[in-house]
């Protein structure tokens, strides 16, 4: 390993990823800006209420992505049972006094200062205890006790407590990473094939059993059938989107966000950003997510230490499979969930936790091989 | 060694499966790039057309309607702002309840609610113009999705006085009958398109640029109307028709040199308010709209042009055939026989016979040219819709009976403004007058051509004189203490068969006082029985209303100073208005370019009295009334740079 690190180190950030991600971030400073200040001022009399707080987020996840970048990441995977145990906890916390409740749901931890959302937590510490866990045990994953059953009882422990808060996008996240992970890992394509099969019969089950819910996973596929109810937010996102055409309305002059588009400085950001910024605009966030999949497939394959790879691939799963997932969601392609769109959605968990996956792929980038 | 082969393949394994991974990642990320592609250019179109129905609330404001006035300023149709309620169905929450509240508020039929609520709109009428408590209890409700708005509805405050020369509007201020109709271009409210932006929760958010300059209240109207004359007018009609058993009258007062009516009434009432509620017969302005046979009040045309032609003089004698005389196959009768009569006497004890006779030896040609000079052949032009311009053959048609007809006002038909006008023309020296009921002087009429001499109209003025002050048929019409002419008239109803029925209309035109006429009063009353002379149904309402006007201490005193009502007219409006006001006016646009206190109105009411005067507010917080504002009120309007907010609150 030290003969590996000795003649590929090349000791310096990846810069195409930093470049991304800061613009990224600015881009969201920007669009909360410009989404969300009609509706502090009318809620909070303050213009700049949502883009303050923002503004803070934003340079405490810059540090948070310098502390990842500078810290050696053996502290991280020696931690990890420490994360897990963390991440458990937050997500139990919730259904006590601390938790907070938002529209129905109670996603988020209120701990004074600001609210932190668990799920944001479990994303990475699932990813690091995955990581370690294939990577120190290769030769026996392939038994189903070892290989797939611890993994796959923590996961399947983050899932439940998603979903008793209820938080079905937040459990198919963790699910799908899990997926993901345990593809990369090695276990046996059977095991995750009749784990899968068996995930999406629970998930039809909990779909059937309200039909409010099914009705509304259903109506991304002709939301205009229902414009005034269940497909009311898609159809609002793609009225914003087919406003903006190419060039945009300019920033600023979008008109969804006037609230016809709820959670429009949050989960249907883009949305706002495709109306004022246009085709071209939306295009911009397209290149730079293309460069970070680049840069994470560049990365990820070229860390020699599994635990590094697989890290590396969670962390770059956390953003990218986010990003995409939210650009799904308000293109109408999948049913509506609530997942912020990384680096640009106004919210502090969301923004640390991708900063955080940025600083860890950044600190595995200065090993990687040339 | 043996242990790190496996190891580095399951390493290169890993690799490849992330570059799978992230290449299916990848493709899925070109696949929703296309589909922003396909959603933004492809379907831009279309769904940018759709999103803009939602964005934009389109209003009509519509500015307040004009009024009018009568010669003092009295207001005789006004415009009060009045409540109605709207409903926009998409922001109901429960149809079912919202409707049974607003039934229930508004006494109405829940179904009738629940059908409007359930439409497809973004907007319904509830109901319109309701009073301000019903308004009220229904704010209170506060229902979402249901709106209040202002609107303005006519209110005519003096009651059925000039009703059918007024006319009426319907629902939206539109005239529909009347002077409403004929002035709407005037007095309708410049309707303005605002365009507002509005968000997901109904609340105007910003008001579209749009031209501020526009003047958006409609114009008032003066007319030459004197309402104390009005009721006068209207008092002694009603009297004599509902007396004699009449079907329905009119009254008119013209002042003879100007030619301004002073008083137009018909019989039955209509009261404009409650237009619905009378028939179109009742609502119909006769005296512009029916043709009568003139009947004997003709006949001082006949004399003056056979004067004017020099045929006969004032002491030339005619054989009245002692009451009936035969003209080939017909035969003309008087109503009392008489012997050998001189030209004046012929027009004061009005014979049929002899008037028949001189209109013979004026001729038809001569006649008709009097007859057509004095307006009997064209409508007059004031602003009425739906005025007749009478009947009247050419000459070369007329038999030498219906010259004999004609002559004694049978055989043609006239308005009663085509009569009118022509006897303000034979009062006016001869000179033709055009009527008015506009003062507006712009639309003065320039002086018209003389059809008479002015020793003819005077002559004609003097047998008036003497029918009425001497032995003739008009002695019912004396005033006391001044002396007045006039001519009745008594004409057979044409029935419907033909022929004539026993059916008569009876009138009267007089002067005050008789030679330099001052005003001229007409009365018709149609089918009164059993009494049917003119004499005797119309002339005291000639009387009843000259007494009034001599002794209301206004008589009288027009011929000399007519521009001196005008000046104080003007200055007297206001406070004649603040008498009539039903509804205190809420002009808060202060002339000049101080701020109005628009606190405590509505924002709606706020928004459209600033857009009058070009300014377009800022709205801050959420809510229907204004709260506050900047600037405050009475300080300028560019106080705070140009920039004027209105903080709302919801009540």
């Amino acid at each position: 390993m030290s003969k590996v690190n000795k003649t590929n180190q090349v000791n310096s950030p990846d810069l195409w990823l930093l470049f991304s991600v800061m613009i990224l971030c600015g881009l969201g400073l920007t669009m909360i800006l410009s989404t969300s200040a009609i509706m502090a001022e009318r809620f909070y009399s303050d213009k700049y209420f949502f883009f303050k707080r923002q503004l803070v987020f934003v340079l405490a996840g810059t540090a948070v992505m310098f502390a990842v970048y500078m810290t050696p990441r053996s502290l991280f995977y020696k931690l990890k049972y420490l994360w897990i145990l963390a991440a458990i906890v937050a997500l139990g916390l919730v259904f006590s006094p601390l938790g907070f409740s938002a529209g129905g749901a109670t996603r988020w931890l209120d701990l004074g200062l600001i609210n932190i959302q668990p799920l944001e937590l479990a994303k990475i510490s699932l990813v690091i205890y995955l990581a370690c866990f294939f990577a120190g045990k290769q030769e026996l994953i392939k038994r189903f006790s070892v290989g797939f059953l611890p993994p796959t009882i923590i996961t399947g422990l983050f899932c439940v407590l998603l979903l008793m808060q209820p938080d079905f996008g937040g459990a198919v996240f963790i699910a799908i990473l899990f997926f993901l992970m345990s593809l990369v890992g090695g276990t046996r394509l059977i095991y995750l094939f009749s784990s899968s099969v068996l995930a999406g019969i629970t998930a039809a089950m909990l779909i059937m059993q309200s039909p409010y819910r099914f009705r509304r996973w259903f109506s991304f596929l002709d939301p205009f059938k229902d414009a005034q109810d269940s497909g009311y937010q898609l159809v609002q996102s793609l009225y914003a989107f087919g406003a903006g055409r190419i060039w945009g309305m300019g920033l600023g002059e979008g008109r969804q966000k006037l609230f016809f588009l709820p959670e429009a400085h949050n989960d249907f950001i883009m949305a706002v950003t495709g109306e004022e910024l246009g085709f071209i605009g939306i295009s911009l966030v397209f290149i730079l997510l293309g460069i970070i999949i680049w840069r994470v497939m560049v990365i990820s394959t070229s860390q020699a230490d599994l635990a590094d790879r697989f890290s590396g691939f969670g962390m770059g799963m956390i953003i990218i499979l986010g990003s995409l997932l939210n650009l799904a969601v308000v293109l109408g392609m999948v049913p509506p969930k609530g997942l912020p769109m990384p680096f640009i959605s106004y919210g502090g968990s969301s923004l640390l936790v991708s900063m955080f996956c940025a600083g860890f792929l950044l600190n595995l980038s200065r090993e990687r091989r040339c | 060694m043996a242990k790190v082969i496996p190891k580095s393949k399951v390493k290169d394994r890993t690799r490849i499966k992330i570059i799978l991974i992230l290449g299916l990642f990848a493709i899925a990320w070109m696949g929703l790039w296309c589909r922003a592609l396909f959603v933004q250019v492809i379907q831009g179109e279309e769904l940018a057309a759709m999103a803009d129905r939602q964005y934009y609330s389109r209003e009509k404001i519509t500015g307040k309607r004009g009024e009018i006035f009568d010669r003092n300023n009295v207001v005789l149709a006004q415009s009060v702002r009045s409540k109605s309620v709207y409903a926009n169905p998409f922001l109901i929450e429960n149809n079912h309840s919202a409707a049974i509240d607003l039934a229930a508020v508004l006494e109405d039929d829940p179904n009738r609610m629940k059908t409007l609520l359930n439409q497809k709109r973004n907007f319904v009428w509830i109901t319109r113009k309701v009073s301000d408590r019903t308004a009220h209890r229904l704010a209170e409700l506060n229902i979402p999705g249901v709106f209040i708005i202002d609107e303005h509805s006519r209110v005519y405050p003096r009651g059925h006085m000039l009703g059918q020369v007024l006319g009426f509007v319907g629902i939206d201020n539109q005239g529909l009958e009347g002077l409403e109709r004929s002035l709407n271009e005037e007095l309708a409210g410049a309707e303005m398109i605002i365009v507002l932006q509005r968000d997901a929760s109904g609340h105007k958010m910003s008001l579209l640029p749009q031209d501020p300059t526009r003047k958006m209240d409609g114009q008032d109207v003066v007319l030459t109307i004197d309402s104390e004359i009005q009721f006068a007018a209207e008092r002694y009609l009603a009297s004599a028709v509902t007396s004699h058993n009449g079907v329905s009258g009119i009254s008119l007062v013209v002042h003879v040199p100007s030619g301004e009516i002073l008083a137009w009434a018909s019989y039955p009432f209509f009261d404009p308010n409650n237009f619905q509620r009378s028939h179109s017969s009742i609502w119909r302005n006769r005296a512009a709209v029916d043709l009568i046979e003139p009947g004997s009040t003709l006949k001082p045309f006949l004399m003056a042009a056979a004067l004017e032609e020099g045929i006969a003089k004032s002491d030339s004698l005619y054989f009245c055939e002692n009451g009936r005389w035969r003209l080939g196959r017909n035969e003309i009768k008087d109503v009392k026989g008489h012997g050998w009569l001189t030209l004046n006497r012929v027009l004061r004890y009005s014979s049929n016979i002899c008037s028949a006779k001189i209109g013979l030896d004026l001729g038809q040609d001569q006649y008709f040219q009097y007859l057509d000079r004095l307006g009997f052949t064209t409508g007059t032009n004031l602003p009425i819709p739906g005025q007749g311009r009478g009947i009247l053959r050419p000459p070369h048609a007329w038999s030498k009976m219906d010259l004999a007809a004609i002559s004694f006002g049978q055989g043609m038909a006239s308005t009663t403004l085509q009569l009118a006008r022509a006897y303000l023309t034979l009062a006016n020296e001869g000179r033709f007058t055009e009527l008015k009921l506009i003062r507006d002087d712009s639309r003065q009429s320039p002086a018209g051509q003389s059809v008479f001499s002015r020793e003819v109209s005077r002559q004609v003025l003097s047998m008036l004189r003497d029918s009425v002050e001497m032995d003739g048929t008009g002695t019912m019409a004396r005033i006391s203490g001044v002396e007045v002419g006039g001519k009745t008239g008594t004409a057979q109803k044409a029935s419907p068969r033909g022929g004539y029925g026993d059916k008569y209309v009876a009138s009267f035109v007089g002067f005050i006082p008789a030679l330099e006429p001052e005003y001229m009063i007409m009365a018709i009353i149609d089918e009164p029985s059993p009494q049917h002379y003119g004499g005797v149904v119309a002339a005291p309402v000639f009387a009843g209303i000259g007494n009034s006007i001599i002794s209301s201490g206004r008589g009288l005193k027009l011929r000399n100073i007519p521009g001196q009502v005008i000046e104080t007219a003007q200055t007297d409006r206001s406070t004649e208005n603040a008498r009539f006001n039903v509804n205190h006016r809420r002009d808060r646009v202060p002339p000049g370019n101080e701020m109005p206190d628009l606190r405590g109105e509505s924002l709606r009411e706020a928004v459209e009295n600033l857009l009058r005067a070009g300014i377009v507010p800022v709205l801050e917080g959420r809510g229907v009334m204004v709260r506050d504002q900047v600037p405050a009120p009475g300080e300028s309007f560019s106080e705070n740079g140009g920039k004027v907010i209105l903080r709302l609150s919801e009540s």
